[in-house]
């Protein structure tokens, strides 16, 4: 019996996460000897990105990918899982985060958000993460949070815009098909996105020259695909372990991914566009940990759920985040020493 | 039968339900549901509703009322009339002169649009007017308002490029350089033609009967003078400020709003009844263009859900052609898909479906995106579902649709002249991205 | 007067009342896009004005949808429509507003109303700005303009009513030769 699948996406078919899903979707191919056949859509295909959780809740495509924080009108904890700024304030990088979701507790939580919070007749998993993404593209350097604050700056929607406000920062929001357009002509000084491979894609190189990387807002993120309960609760049990299963091995997957092609990415953005990579101001981190600390703790008061999964998080956070910073000094040493050696 | 069949059938429903004379917006929602529901059961109402909402969640589209009123507001006060009345006058001998008038003002405005309804709302608020009561041929002057209005899609801004540039994985702002000479060159061709056609027959754009000519050079400069001073102001405001980077496109539609309301008050023409009229005729225009928008909106999404673009995109891939064959069959396909379907589902349904034969074919990206750019600007001319004709017909009632059609497939065959030119000379689409980007 | 027409009269009067109302959503629309850019360059972009922009402009087109359909402006490929007789125009409309334009309006009532019911329960908000503004409102607007579009069509079958019985119309469906002309429908006025 052969079950076929639409997959309606938040993303154009030229972008990595649809051409990823579509890797995705011949591995399940042929895990499945072909009893599962996944139909991966352009976004705006049959809904537009902010419409495709209803759209899978009614059944009107049987599955759909996007970003959970997309969700967090409907329930602000949503972005805990989604685009967790500051790992949630709480210091967690995108592999941390994965730990916490796999080893932590998330997937339960994040199950409960479906069926409870957001109500829908759905089933997700989280299959590929992103982060960490740029802090962004700047028309003139910035020296300190004082430079940044006197910039018009392109914020992502959402808890993160609203952790830059709180920082004082000028966010503009504006719709990413406007960004570029509204950047060459002066209306943004600063704007962010996501990362070189993806950044590269959109031409911010045009109208931008200096690029930094090293940003909070979306530390984290994470992409994942929703399919709705009914249709996944007819597939045979193996099908929907192997389902999980390459769902766990996307993770891995999009992970190497990136490291790789932001690499390249950042080289052609640095040798052939002449972009300058630069060093996010100190004072930049302190700020936005404070400022993410003071909207989590009144996202917290206000919801009982988004208090439950930052609460999780936190408890995480205070045994995990000590040994890993540790780990991570490893890595910023052994590589230092390496590119020194290379020079 | 399969879905993609009913697809098919929804498609022949509409070109012959169309013809029936009930609201096309209505007609398209009608038909959605019937074919829908055939494919794929009670889903389809949700469709609805999700399209209908993206629409109304469109921020970009909130340019097309403010468009709107600023143009009925200039229209009302009678403050534009005069700039075509000067350039007649200015061009006196000179058979079609107002043609030159719209093409001049239809390049201003697409470079000050990225849309399409705004502009040929504008121009036909502006101009049909004007060229009635100078005998004009009707059919040549609705296709040059359509189609000059149409290029406000092509020339950047464009809506339509911003959509394409992730779809085909080019940097929009390449796709916006490379547009701009093609959108010109479509420009000047649509003018030739008409001063052609005028030449030829001179009762197609009568020059001013002898006894109008104005009485002295000076007397056509103060004209041209007190006809440019507002359009002027406006153009500075509103285009000023998006071009010089003060404004997005839909904030600068406000702020020439925001300048027309001043116009009107400081040329002492502003009374309560020219307001209250200006705003109820604003909210007649910008339903009957927005709903449609909607309502065909949620149509395409109709016909993509039933897997139909798909079906007779891959029955093309099997026919293994050489690359230049494909690349004509798909601009063939591209501009029949055009006819029934608005861009939007073209772009982002069967663009991404060739693009790996494109790929493979090492064919331009950036010049296959302006190729599908100029083909898709037909989509506006071809009638039955030619949204530019309906929006010409909102504000120029006293003219026939029929005559709209007529008039503006001339100049669809002047768009595929066009299209013809930048396939044989690339360079046409390629040259300014290339001055401007390379390092 | 008869009992046909005066419906007919009370339904266009509160279709063409909504309208006037409605219509002046556009100077806010005007006036916040228009502060926008200029508190920009004074001081700093509002927090709200996009989110307001569209939500605005989404208000106005869907509200406005029922005006426009009393007004006639909802475009038709008429060429052939305008060659038959009164009577047959009359029940070609009167059999698309029953059997198709009623059914569906009444889906997108109920359904619209869903949407914006669960959206009030929830007290949903957007995610188009760090505004984030409750969206509700604007799904409202969906039920809302359904409900004025139905009432609207029911002016418009008894029209057709009226023309089968009359072999005229009682009013002509307007040529929208009346949209540039000044204020027509005063002189209509129930
Ligand atoms: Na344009
Ligand atoms: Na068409």
């Amino acid at each position: 019996q052969v079950s076929r699948m639409r997959m309606q996406t938040a993303v154009p078919a030229a972008a990595d996460e649809f051409k990823m899903l579509q890797k995705f979707s011949q591995r399940v191919d042929a895990m499945t000897n072909g009893r599962l056949k996944i139909e991966v859509l352009p976004d705006g295909a049959v809904v537009g990105a902010f419409e495709i959780l209803d759209a899978v809740d009614k059944g009107l495509v049987e599955s759909g990918f996007a970003w959970t924080h997309y969700w967090s009108g409907k329930s602000p904890a949503a972005m805990l899982f989604g685009s967790p700024s500051g790992g949630s304030g709480l210091g967690m990088d995108q592999l941390a985060w994965v730990s916490w979701f796999l080893e932590g507790g998330g997937k339960e939580l994040y199950q409960e958000l479906f069926e409870k919070q957001l109500k829908v007749n759905v089933v997700g998993f989280i299959l590929q993460p992103v982060g960490p993404e740029a802090l962004g593209w700047f028309k003139r350097p910035i020296r300190n949070m004082e430079d940044f604050k006197t910039r018009r700056f392109r914020t992502p929607p959402g808890i993160p815009g609203a952790i830059y406000k709180e920082m004082g920062v000028t966010a503009v929001a504006l719709p990413g098909a406007e960004i570029i357009p509204s950047a060459e002509r002066g209306v943004l000084d600063a704007a962010e996105w996501c990362c070189p491979v993806t950044d590269l894609a959109y031409g911010f190189q045009r109208a931008f020259k200096y690029y930094y990387l090293q940003g909070l807002h979306q530390n984290t993120v994470n992409g994942d695909v929703y399919i709705n309960k009914t249709f996944w609760n007819n597939l045979p049990k193996d099908v929907q372990a192997i389902f999980e299963g390459a769902a766990l091995a996307s993770l891995m997957e999009s992970t190497a991914y990136r490291i790789r092609a932001n690499a390249l990415a950042l080289i052609e953005l640095k040798t052939k566009y002449g972009v300058q990579v630069m060093e996010t101001p100190p004072d930049y981190f302190p700020a936005f940990m404070a400022a993410a600390r003071k909207v989590m703790e009144a996202n917290a008061a206000k919801d009982p759920f988004f208090k439950k999964v930052l609460d999780s998080q936190a408890k995480f956070a205070k045994d995990v985040v000590p040994y890993w910073v540790n780990i991570q000094k490893l890595n910023t040493s052994v590589a230092d020493a390496y590119l020194k050696g290379a020079k | 039968m399969s879905p993609e069949w009913i697809g098919v059938w929804m498609l022949a429903a509409l070109l012959s339900g169309i013809f029936v004379g009930f609201p096309i917006a209505f007609t398209l929602i009608i038909l959605g549901f019937l074919f829908g529901y055939a494919g794929f059961g009670d889903t389809v109402f949700y469709l609805m509703l999700y399209q209908f909402f993206s629409v109304m969640k469109e921020q970009t589209l909130a340019s097309v009322p403010l468009f709107v009123f600023m143009g009925l507001l200039l229209e009302q006060a009678g403050l534009l009339e005069r700039l075509f009345r000067a350039v007649q006058l200015a061009l006196a001998r000179l058979h079609g002169s107002l043609y030159i008038a719209v093409m001049f003002c239809a390049t201003i405005f697409a470079a000050a649009t990225g849309i399409v309804g705004a502009s040929v709302t504008l121009l036909g608020i502006m101009a049909a007017r004007s060229m009635d009561r100078s005998k004009y041929d009707v059919r040549l002057s609705a296709g040059i308002i359509t189609a000059g209005g149409t290029l406000g899609i092509l020339i950047p801004p464009s809506v339509m490029l911003v959509v394409m540039g992730p779809v085909i994985g080019v940097p929009v702002t390449d796709l916006f350089a490379a547009a701009i000479i093609p959108g010109l060159l479509l420009a000047a061709i649509y003018t030739v033609y008409a001063l052609v056609r005028c030449a030829i027959n001179p009762a197609l754009g009568p020059a001013l009967p002898e006894a109008e000519h104005a009485a002295s050079k000076m007397a056509i400069l103060k004209e041209f003078l007190q006809g440019l001073v507002p359009p002027a102001v406006l153009v500075l405001a509103s285009l000023g400020s998006i071009l010089f980077g003060f404004a997005t496109p839909t904030e600068g539609a406000a702020i020439g709003a925001t300048g027309s309301l001043l116009l009107t008050i400081v040329y002492r023409r502003m009374t309560r009844k020219l307001l209250y009229d200006s705003v109820l005729k604003t909210l007649e225009v910008s339903c009957l263009i927005l709903f449609l928008v909607a309502a065909s909106n949620f149509f395409g999404a109709v016909f993509s859900r039933l897997g139909t673009p798909e079906m007779m995109t891959r029955a093309l891939l099997d026919l293994q052609l050489s690359p230049w064959l494909l690349l004509i069959v798909v601009m063939a396909v591209i501009f029949l898909l055009a006819w029934p379907l608005e861009w939007v589902p073209i772009v982002l349904i069967f663009v991404p479906i060739m693009l790996p034969i494109i790929k493979e074919l090492k064919i331009d990206l950036t010049w296959f995106g302006i190729l599908v750019a100029v083909n898709l600007q037909t989509a506006w001319l071809s009638p039955p579902v030619a949204l530019s004709a309906y929006f010409l017909k909102g504000v120029a009632p006293q003219w026939q649709l029929a005559d709209i059609y007529k008039g503006m497939m001339q100049f669809m065959v002047l768009q595929l002249t066009g299209l013809v030119f930048v396939m044989i000379f690339p360079q046409l689409a390629l040259w300014l991205p290339g001055v401007l980007y390379t390092r | 007067m008869t009992g046909l027409e005066r419906a007919i009269r009370i339904i266009d009067a509160i279709s063409l009342w909504t309208g006037r109302i409605v219509a002046w959503l556009i100077l806010p629309l005007v006036a916040a896009m228009t502060y926008e850019v200029v508190i920009r360059y004074v001081w700093q972009p509002t927090q709200w004005a996009y989110d307001t922009s569209y939500m605005l402009y989404g208000a106005m087109f869907m509200l406005g949808a029922a005006y426009t359909l009393y007004r006639g402006a909802h475009i038709r490929t008429d060429f052939l429509y305008q060659k038959w007789p009164v009577r047959t125009q009359a029940i070609v409309d009167a059999l698309c507003y029953v059997f198709l334009f009623f059914p569906g309006m009444a889906v997108f009532l109920w359904l619209g109303g869903e949407f914006a019911w669960s959206s009030w329960l929830r007290e949903e908000r957007t995610v188009g700005s760090s505004w984030m503004p409750v969206i509700y409102p604007l799904k409202a607007v969906i039920p809302i303009a359904s409900a004025l579009l139905m009432l609207q069509g029911v002016s418009e079958l008894l029209k057709c009513v009226y023309a089968l019985r009359t072999g005229r119309w009682l009013v002509i469906h307007k040529t929208l030769e009346e949209l540039m002309t000044v204020i027509p429908e005063e002189k209509r006025e129930p």
